[in-house]
Formats: C-alpha cells, sequence, structure tokens
C-alpha cells in the first residue's frame, strides 16, 4: 500500500524540479550546477555555451593571457590585412584607370 | 520565563557552567530531553564524567526529586521494582506491592548499566519497552519519565548487557577526556562552585514546564523534505540486496561480488532498527522546536548519537571516525541523489507508467539500492497490471529472486 506520506515527499521533491513536458516527452533540468562550488561562471562556458548559469564569469591568469596573445596577434593579422585591401585599392583603381583610357582611346 | 525554549537554553547554560568540553554530546543530550520517555546512555572511560553529566542533567530537571540506582553495587529487586507490603500478607493474606522509588520517580538515573545483574536489566528493559513494571503478578505503569544511564564499554563487567537493551535508549554519546586547557577550565569551576559541581546545580525547569514543552515538541511539523532525508539515511544504513538480515553470513564476506560494495551497506555488518528512524525524528522535531528550523547537516550530525549504539559495524577500530566517515559519505551520496533527480522520476512513474522513464529508472537504480527497492515495489504492480514483463524488470536484470 502506497503510504500519503511517501507520496508527499515524491510530490514535493517533484515540486522543486524545473520540468517541461513536449508532447508525449518530458524534460527536466538536471540540476548538475549542484556539485558546483559557486555561482561563477568559466570564461569558456562565455564563448561556447548559448546560456550562461550566472551573470558572473570567471578568468585564469592563463586563459587572460591566451586572450591577450590572441588579441595581439589578431591586431597584428588586421593591420597587415588592412594594408593588403589598401594596395588592393589602389591596384583597383589604376587597373580601373587603365581600362578606361584603353576605352576612350 | 514565558517562552519555554529559553528554559532550554538555560539549562544548557547551567549545564556547561559546571561541565568542561563535549559540548556537541552535551546538546544532543538535551535535545533528546524533550521527547515523552527519554532514555539516555552516556558512554566514556572512568573519570571523564559521564556520572556527573548524568547528575547535572537529572538536577537541573528535577531538583532532588529523582532516583538513582547503581550497577556496581548489588542492587535487589525491591530497590529496583518493588516489595511486597509483609503486614497485609501477614494480616489479611493478600499480595500488596510497595512500588519502589525507582519506578516511580520522574528523573531515573543508571550509574554503570552494564553492571547491572541480568534480572534488573530484564526489569528496566521491559519498562522502557512498555512503559510498565511487574512484580509479584502485579503491574505498575510508569508515568512520563527521564531516564540516564552511564557505563565504561571497556570495564570488565560480570554480565554482558543483551543489544536489544541498548537499542532501547535514544541516544548514546561519547565523552572524550579533557584537553590541558580543558583541564584548568574545570579546576576553575570547581573553584567557583566550592568544588561541589553537581549540588550546586539548580533546577531549571518544573516538571510541568518539561511536559508541555514535550508536547510542543511532539506537535512540531516536520517538513516532507526532512523526513524524507532522516527515512533515506537511516535506509541505507539497513538496506542490503542479499538481504543480510536474515542471512546467517554478515558482511564482508556477504558482499563479495555485490555490485553495490561502494555504498554504506557493506560497512554495516549489524543494521540499526526502526528506533533509529523514531529517535532522528524526535531529535529533529526538538532542534526545530528550539533553533526554529533544522537542516540535512544538522541531521547528519544527531545521527551519529542516534546510530552508534544500535548498529555493529565491519571495521569497528574506532566507532565514532567510522561512523562519521560513514556519515560523510552519505552526504555525498545524498547530493548525487538530487542531482538525478531521481525521486521526481520516481513520482511520474508512480503517476503513470512510461517505458522511456522506465529505463532511466532503470540506470538510476543500478546506482542506488534504496531507489532500486521502490522500483521493485512498482515493477510488482505494473506486472499484475500487464504493463510489464517479468523478465524486463530490474530484478530480472541483476539476477534478484
Amino acid at each position: 500500500m502506497e503510504s500519503e506520506y511517501f507520496r508527499k515527499f515524491l510530490e514535493y521533491k517533484s515540486s522543486k524540479v524545473d520540468k517541461k513536458k513536449i508532447g508525449e516527452l518530458l524534460a527536466w533540468d538536471e540540476g548538475f550546477q549542484i556539485n558546483r562550488p559557486s555561482k561563477l561562471s568559466d570564461f569558456l562556458e562565455l564563448v561556447y555555451s548559448e546560456k550562461m548559469t550566472s551573470d558572473l564569469i570567471v578568468l585564469e591568469r592563463g586563459t587572460a593571457l591566451d586572450l591577450v596573445e590572441r588579441i595581439e596577434w589578431m591586431e597584428k593579422n588586421i593591420e597587415r590585412l588592412n594594408k593588403k585591401v589598401k594596395l588592393l585599392v589602389v591596384a583597383l583603381i589604376l587597373v580601373s584607370l587603365l581600362a578606361a583610357w584603353g576605352w576612350l582611346t | 520565563m514565558t517562552n519555554k525554549r529559553e528554559y532550554i537554553k538555560a539549562l544548557k547554560e547551567e549545564v556547561m557552567k559546571r561541565f568542561v568540553g563535549n559540548e556537541d554530546a552535551v546538546y544532543v543530550a538535551i535535545l533528546n530531553l524533550l521527547h515523552k520517555r527519554s532514555t539516555l546512555l552516556i558512554r566514556a572511560s572512568r573519570g571523564t564524567g559521564k556520572s556527573t553529566l548524568m547528575l547535572l542533567l537529572l538536577k537541573g530537571l528535577f531538583g532532588d526529586d529523582f532516583t538513582v540506582i547503581s550497577g556496581a553495587s548489588e542492587v535487589k529487586r525491591g530497590e529496583v521494582i518493588g516489595r511486597l507490603h509483609i503486614p497485609s500478607l501477614e494480616k489479611e493474606g493478600t499480595e500488596r506491592v510497595l512500588w519502589a522509588r525507582f519506578v516511580q520517580a520522574h528523573g531515573k538515573g543508571i550509574d554503570e548499566v552494564n553492571r547491572l545483574n541480568p534480572y534488573t536489566t530484564a526489569n528496566v528493559h521491559h519498562m522502557m519497552q512498555f512503559g510498565e513494571v511487574w512484580a509479584y503478578g502485579q503491574k505498575s505503569m510508569a508515568e512520563d519519565y527521564t531516564l540516564i544511564a552511564n557505563e565504561n564499554p571497556n570495564d570488565l563487567t560480570t554480565f554482558i548487557q543483551p543489544p536489544p537493551f541498548y537499542d532501547r535508549f535514544d541516544v548514546c554519546v561519547y565523552l572524550n577526556s579533557l584537553t590541558v586547557s580543558q583541564k584548568f577550565e574545570l579546576q576553575e569551576k570547581n573553584n567557583n562552585y566550592g568544588n561541589d559541581l553537581v549540588n550546586s546545580m539548580p533546577q531549571v525547569v518544573s516538571y510541568e514546564d518539561l511536559l508541555e514543552i514535550r508536547r510542543e515538541v511532539e506537535e512540531t511539523n516536520l517538513d516532507p523534505e526532512t523526513l524524507g532525508f532522516i527515512n533515506v539515511l537511516i535506509r541505507d544504513f539497513q538496506v542490503c540486496i542479499r538481504d543480510k538480515e536474515h542471512s546467517n553470513i554478515s558482511p564482508p564476506v556477504l558482499c563479495e561480488g555485490c555490485h553495490f560494495t561502494r555504498f554504506v551497506c557493506s560497512s554495516v555488518k549489524d543494521p540499526p532498527s526502526e528506533r533509529a528512524t523514531v529517535v532522528l525524528v524526535q531529535l529533529a522535531k526538538a532542534r526545530k522546536w528550539l533553533e526554529g528550523e533544522v537542516t540535512s547537516d544538522d541531521i547528519i550530525e544527531m545521527a551519529r548519537w542516534a546510530l552508534i549504539h544500535r548498529i555493529n559495524l565491519v571495521r569497528n577500530e574506532n566507532v565514532i571516525e567510522e561512523i562519521d566517515e560513514l556519515l560523510q559519505r552519505e552526504k555525498e551520496r545524498m547530493i548525487e541523489r538530487e542531482s538525478r533527480r531521481q525521486w521526481f522520476i520516481l513520482n511520474e512513474l508512480y503517476t503513470s507508467y512510461s517505458p522511456g522513464l522506465y529505463r532511466t529508472a532503470k540506470e538510476i537504480a543500478v546506482e542506488d539500492n534504496v531507489f532500486a527497492e521502490e522500483l521493485y515495489a512498482l515493477e510488482e504492480k505494473w506486472i499484475k497490471e500487464g504493463k510489464l514483463r517479468k523478465e524486463e524488470t530490474l530484478k530480472a536484470t541483476l539476477g534478484i529472486k
């Protein structure tokens, strides 16, 4: 025989779970955050996850240095690419001028 | 004092003014006083204050109106239970029993309980079990009482008391010897109270107030979460997939090859009785009544004293250390259970059978023998309803008959 108290316990536990019914399927939050030491999010979580678990983001020194290095590399690349773009624009203008001159004469 | 909680806080304060160290043990001993027919066992080595603590608690509750019997002396039935009234027998030929003060007293103490003779033990055991005593074919009902006993388990005794007798004690607290600074503290306290710590102890709570407090504690409600935590915790110490309760073989031999060896069950030779659950509920109610709340950490802390004299462990070199380690493991296991959402899944299965959810529940059951037991019960029901075949069940998968 089912105990009323036991059912109350199960219902109480159930009421604490974030669940959703999608058609025939039942989805629920697995609650992995319980094992987390704090409510802080990792930086990589911010980069790769669509959903963040908190408003605070923790950045490790190693990740921060990686990030700085990557930004510097990207800035150098942007500078180099900017120069290339400028040369290509000049080349394009020269080619356009030559083509126009040839068409006119 | 209008607030009855203040009486209990004052009782603890007065005891701690005269007693050094072991504060957690004193606290749980006081919580245990807050329910009807409270019984407490104090275990400690010689001269570590077990008799002092017993007397301080009895004096705090009953003033001088309590009775202590000593197991170390040869106590007779007449002193503990009752004796025949000889004039009635001689003049009228009727057997009238004069009940002993120990039976009638609201406050009862037994010094060195492990030295009681089997006859006295049997009478005290019966009183603790049924709330009554018998002598010369007559019965006397024991009213609400408080029984505090002490013993040094390392002392050689004439008789070994049976485990069911110890099981009747609600909690058993262990006392430690004093550190250097605590010895100074004790000398200071002795000086402050004229070297008479026990006799200086005032009665803090009247008997009527104690009854009222016990009624209030009894009426205190625990939420389903707390009740569930207690029930699951005790079940973890009892459960055995190989039915150790009815087996002639005990762990660790019984556990060889068992899937659940990493759990607490494999460390327990003799599981605790249901009294452990009852006592833990009473302690949780008392704590909620006194402090306004009771957390799962509080229950883990109190469980140590409700289990220690009720179970027999595989490793028993240091029972307190071992039980603390097992309770710590239990704490982690409860967190795992939370993260698996297993009770939510069971609740859904109770509402309706779903093959997908049942598969998930089976996976969980392989990790939790207490959850598995509940799933077996549902499986039985589904088999009867034709929703499940016997070969598909978890029992069949695990090869359990």
